[in-house]
This record gives C-alpha cells, sequence and structure tokens, in this order.
C-alpha cells in the first residue's frame, strides 16, 4: 500500500460552512490504478487536492508510505509534491509568461534535481516526445489549445 | 580703505566673504529642508510599495499557487517576489540618478554661474563622493522595494497550492 486516507473532511467557512468532502476513506496500493467518479460538486477535486498535498483538510490522514504528510513541516511537503507527486489539472495550468521549454523545465529547476542544463535538455526531450518540438520556444499564448 | 571708500555717497560696499558665508547658511538650511523632506517621501514611498505589492501579489495567486503545486519552497516564493520588487525599485532608482544628475548640471550652468558672479563659486564634489551618493541611492532604491515587498511575501509563502 501507498496511499491510505482515513477519515477525510473539508469544510469551507466558519461555523457550519459546506462541507465538500465528508468521511473520506481511500486504500491504494502499488500499481494501482482507479478513477474517482462523481456528479459536478460531489468534491472530486477537493479529495483529490487533500491527498495531492494542495489543500490541507478540515479532519482526518493522508498516510504515504505509512507518513502522515500534513504533519510534515512546509519545506518537506514542498519537496513531496515536486518529487513524488504528479498534476493534471482540469484547465491548463502554465505560466503564461514562460515559454513551453521553461514551464516543463519548471518543476526541476524548483526542486534542483538537476542542473539547468540538463533541466532543460529534458524539457526539450519531453517536448519532442510529444510531437512539440516545433513549439518548444512558444508562449503558451501562442498555442492551441491541444498542443 | 572700506571705511573710506564706504564714505562716498550712492556706493555700497558687498565684501565677498559675507556673501559666501550667507549662501552657505542658506544652503545649509535648504539643505537639511531637502533631507527631511526626502524622508518622509521615502517612508511614503515604503508604504505605496507595500500596498502595491500586496496587489500584485494578489493578481498572482493562481500563478503562486501553481507554483506550490509544482513544489516551489516557500522560500522560493518570498525571493521571485523580493527580487522582482527590488529590480522595479533599482530600475526606478537608476532612472532617478539620471535625473537628479541632469539636474545639478542644469544647476551648474544657470544659477552656479549667477553665484559665481557674487564670488561663490560652485564646486563639484570630489568623484568619490558622487560616487558613493550614486552608490547609496542604488542602495536605498533596491531596498525600498525589499522592504515594501516583505510583508505580503512573507503572507503569500505559505499560500495552499490549491
Amino acid at each position: 500500500m501507498i496511499l491510505r486516507t482515513s477519515g477525510l473532511r473539508k469544510r469551507y467557512g466558519a461555523d457550519a460552512g459546506y462541507e465538500a468532502v465528508s468521511e473520506a476513506d481511500l486504500i491504494l496500493k502499488e500499481g494501482e490504478f482507479i478513477s474517482i467518479v462523481g456528479r459536478s460538486g460531489s468534491g472530486k477535486s477537493t479529495l483529490l487536492a487533500m491527498i495531492g498535498a494542495l489543500t490541507k483538510p478540515s479532519d482526518g490522514q493522508v498516510l504515504l508510505d505509512g507518513e502522515e504528510i500534513w504533519s510534515l513541516p512546509e519545506k518537506v511537503l514542498a519537496d513531496l509534491r515536486c518529487r513524488h507527486m504528479g498534476f493534471i489539472f482540469q484547465f491548463f495550468s502554465l505560466l503564461a509568461s514562460l515559454r513551453a521549454v521553461d514551464n516543463v523545465a519548471l518543476p526541476a529547476l524548483l526542486g534542483r534535481s538537476m542542473t539547468a542544463q540538463n533541466a532543460y535538455l529534458r524539457a526539450q526531450n519531453l517536448l519532442m516526445r510529444v510531437g512539440l518540438e516545433n513549439r518548444i520556444f512558444a508562449y503558451p499564448g501562442e498555442m492551441s489549445g491541444g498542443e | 580703505m572700506q571705511f573710506a571708500v564706504g564714505q562716498i555717497p550712492g556706493l555700497k560696499i558687498v565684501a565677498g566673504n559675507p556673501v559666501f558665508t550667507a549662501s552657505r547658511q542658506a544652503l545649509g538650511s535648504l539643505f537639511w529642508g531637502i533631507a527631511v523632506f526626502a524622508g518622509l517621501l521615502l517612508l511614503a514611498l515604503l508604504f505605496l510599495v507595500t500596498l502595491l505589492f500586496s496587489a500584485i501579489v494578489q493578481e498572482r495567486y493562481r500563478e503562486i499557487g501553481l507554483l506550490r503545486a509544482m513544489g516551489a519552497q516557500p522560500g522560493q516564493i518570498m525571493s521571485i517576489i523580493l527580487i522582482e520588487a527590488g529590480l522595479i525599485t533599482s530600475l526606478g532608482g537608476l532612472l532617478g540618478l539620471g535625473l537628479g544628475l541632469s539636474l545639478v548640471l542644469a544647476f551648474a550652468r544657470s544659477l552656479g554661474l549667477y553665484f559665481a558672479s557674487l564670488g561663490v563659486p560652485f564646486a563639484w564634489p570630489p568623484d568619490w563622493a558622487i560616487w558613493l551618493a550614486a552608490a547609496a541611492s542604488m542602495v536605498f532604491a533596491a531596498g525600498i522595494g525589499i522592504i515594501g515587498a516583505f510583508i505580503p511575501a512573507w503572507r503569500v509563502r505559505q499560500l495552499e497550492p490549491s
């Protein structure tokens, strides 16, 4: 097992507020692939955000390899997001002032896991792998939605 | 000699030294007045930079959230904001240096000539003093940006990525 959640809750607003997620329990084993489905507004994104260390739960635990992620210091949590979590957001999430190659290289640059030269080389290779070799230096505003 | 010449009607003796002394005293008072005004102006600028960067940071919540989701450390977020603020105000300082130098040159060629005709020569400060003043201005300019943006940067560094 690599991921387990226990009694996850997320409440927005003071007092009674709005409970987006209520008592969510999840076990994810290594190599497992799951889909979280539900109608619009049912709390899927909120649940994923809590599991992915993007938003702190109001209650409950998220255990990654047996460690409660929300009790980790902020620096360690940031490192976890950089090295062990990957997100593809519903709407494209690129930094508009950076080129495609800068956006792809950014996580490696932030995590300082490799030199800038290697990070850019890897970014170029990744973009070539998905057929965007001609768009390496384009800005997000110059690219189509599909790109 | 002065006494004798002073007896001639319609003639007024103006000695160089008293004029020089009076001018120096007046300029000294002017200098302190400008210094106080400049200090108040710097405080106002600091407040303005804080307000401005609070708004800028709020506008960029989405970008900052993205960076945090990618794994940016709180310190990295702060550095980005402070470096940006420092660069912007340093650029302003550079423009201000250019403008200030132009004004001093204009003064030397206008009022400076007039004072010289009264026996009060316009003397440029030594080179080292000019360079020191320029460096101090640049340090102040960068400092205003960094200090002013510190509070908004501190607040946003722990922004949740979502």
